[in-house]
């Protein structure tokens, strides 16, 4: 699986080249994203704060296709001076594909996507470390844009360290309303796993998920595009977000959380979307409990 | 010399019966459309539409997005700008099913296809609008629409696009300046009145 990071990195080198080269032709279009992310963890005896930063490139066929490329660095720092306690440091590359389908029988589109990670840590030998990640996912959307359905099932590979399988099974449903400038989302999160002595003592955790997205009219307070609030109730470990680009594979087992985002549209092809988020852990080996308390930044720029 | 007079009046006779029978074809067509029957419209034209036939692959073209099969209505377009490359109808046909389906991007390359073969037409322009809208490219949607009122000042929808694209992009006095020009136009325009309403 070496060789998917290899795979991924070409994608990623060789889409940066040919931007400058197909961005005039109005049959590709270019989203190109970075982001970063800072946080600590309250009340927690191992854990002292993390820092990770991302760039995504997207490059979409004109409503037909897209494939991203995606990498991640991450950093998480221990307490000083606490036995047991060790810093990491992860590096992901992650690599998407879509094909639309748009079908009259069901009055939509249909999304076909395929996500593939690599991920490499320097985790001590004892905890699951690297990860090979295959995710399939089917979203469909009406022509009217106010009703989706999607279905994504993740299946993820730790076996650098260890022999750890995990699979995910999240559907989800979302309404738009108000002319579409509401949106809410739910989400199921179901993630059995097959060995238990690697993921806390857990083999089979639910969550659930809720999103509210509120697109704001002309003349917003602060100039707003947008505001979301999300909430996750629940437990989950080793959970993978495809949206983002986020595998959460050196957490422990998360047992809530809840977000702020902010978004902002600058001149017609700019974005900033801004995040202040608490996510509860519990560390079920050591019996601690924990948040993370973190804020991001995403900057896009559409070509 | 008999033999060949004769052979004459056959063919011309069952060449005539061909054109009638084609004629016939149209008519009925027509009369299927005219009273909501797209889909018969559509089965009765469908061998010429299958061979190479242009008026017949854009008009089985047309009467599909009627249906609402827009896949197929595309799939025809498609078939008719083949066989004519420099066919406006068919450039600006295959946006209806585009549209129908979101293909924003889409309906942008053919709407400017269209353009530049022919500047200033109108329904090219307005649909280009509807995807600067839909994508909410507000800068260009103003710009665009600013050009659009000159041209054709007397006209409802170029207002409408003016005035929204400026107020997406906060400038009030000139949103409101265009929302009362589409009232002069269109009097009960309940968007531009609650708009001048809440900016008074």
């Amino acid at each position: 699986m070496k060789s998917l990071k290899n795979i991924l990195l070409s994608v990623l080198f060789l889409s940066g080249v040919s931007v400058t080269n197909v961005y005039a032709d109005e049959r590709w279009y270019i989203d190109a994203t970075v982001n970063g992310m800072a946080g600590r963890y309250s009340d927690a005896e191992l854990r002292d704060d993390f820092y990770s930063g991302s760039a995504w490139l997207n490059i979409d066929y004109i409503d037909i296709y897209s494939f991203a490329v995606a990498y991640n660095h991450l950093n998480i720092n221990s307490k000083d001076a606490v036995p047991g306690a060790f810093s990491v440091t992860q590096d992901a590359v992650a690599g998407r594909f879509q094909y639309y389908f748009y079908n009259d029988t069901l009055g939509g589109k249909i999304t076909a996507q395929l996500v593939a990670y690599e991920i490499s840590n320097d985790l001590p030998s004892v905890q699951a470390g690297g990860a090979q990640i295959i995710s399939p996912k089917f979203v469909y959307t009406n022509y009217a844009k106010d009703l989706s359905l999607d279905f994504e099932y993740v299946w993820s590979s730790y076996s650098d360290n260890s022999d750890l399988i995990v699979h995910q099974f999240a559907p989800s449903i979302g309404f738009g309303f108000n002319d579409n400038l509401d949106w809410l989302h739910f989400k199921a999160f179901l993630i059995q796993s097959d060995n238990k002595f690697l993921t806390q003592g857990e083999e089979s955790l639910v969550s659930a998920e809720i999103k509210w997205t509120h697109g704001f009219s002309p003349n917003a307070l602060f100039g707003l595009d947008n505001l979301f609030i999300d909430v996750l109730a629940g437990e989950r470990v080793f959970a993978v977000d495809n949206e983002t680009f986020t595998v959460y594979n050196l957490e422990d087992v998360q047992q809530g959380s809840v977000l702020l985002g902010l978004g902002w549209r600058v001149g017609e092809d700019f974005d900033v979307t801004a995040i202040a988020g608490v996510e509860k852990y519990k560390n079920k080996i050591i019996d601690n409990e924990y948040n993370r308390e973190y804020l991001y930044i995403r900057l896009t720029q559409h070509w | 010399m008999f033999n060949r007079k004769y052979i004459i009046f056959i063919t011309l006779f069952f060449t005539s019966l061909a054109c009638n029978a084609d004629d016939s074809v149209w008519k009925r067509s027509h009369d299927m459309e005219a009273k909501g029957d797209y889909e018969g419209a559509a089965a009765i034209i469908k061998p010429w539409a299958a061979s190479d036939d242009e008026y017949a692959t854009l008009r089985y073209a047309s009467l599909k997005y009627l249906q609402g099969e827009y896949n197929e209505s595309i799939e025809y377009y498609e078939k008719a700008i083949k066989l004519n490359p420099k066919s406006l109808s068919a450039k600006l046909g295959i946006t209806l099913p585009q549209i129908a389906q979101g293909r924003w991007r889409q309906v942008k390359i053919y709407t400017r296809q269209v353009l530049v073969r022919s500047d200033w037409d109108y329904t090219a322009h307005q649909r280009l609008m509807m995807a600067e809208e839909a994508e909410k490219k507000w800068h260009s949607l103003g710009k665009h629409a600013d050009e659009l009122v000159e041209i054709y000042p007397a006209d409802t929808d170029s207002y409408l696009y003016l005035a929204r694209a400026r107020a997406w992009m906060g400038n009030t006095p000139v949103a409101k300046k265009a929302y009362v020009e589409v009232l002069h136009r269109s009097p009960d325009n309940l968007e531009a009145e609650t708009y001048v309403e809440e900016n008074k």
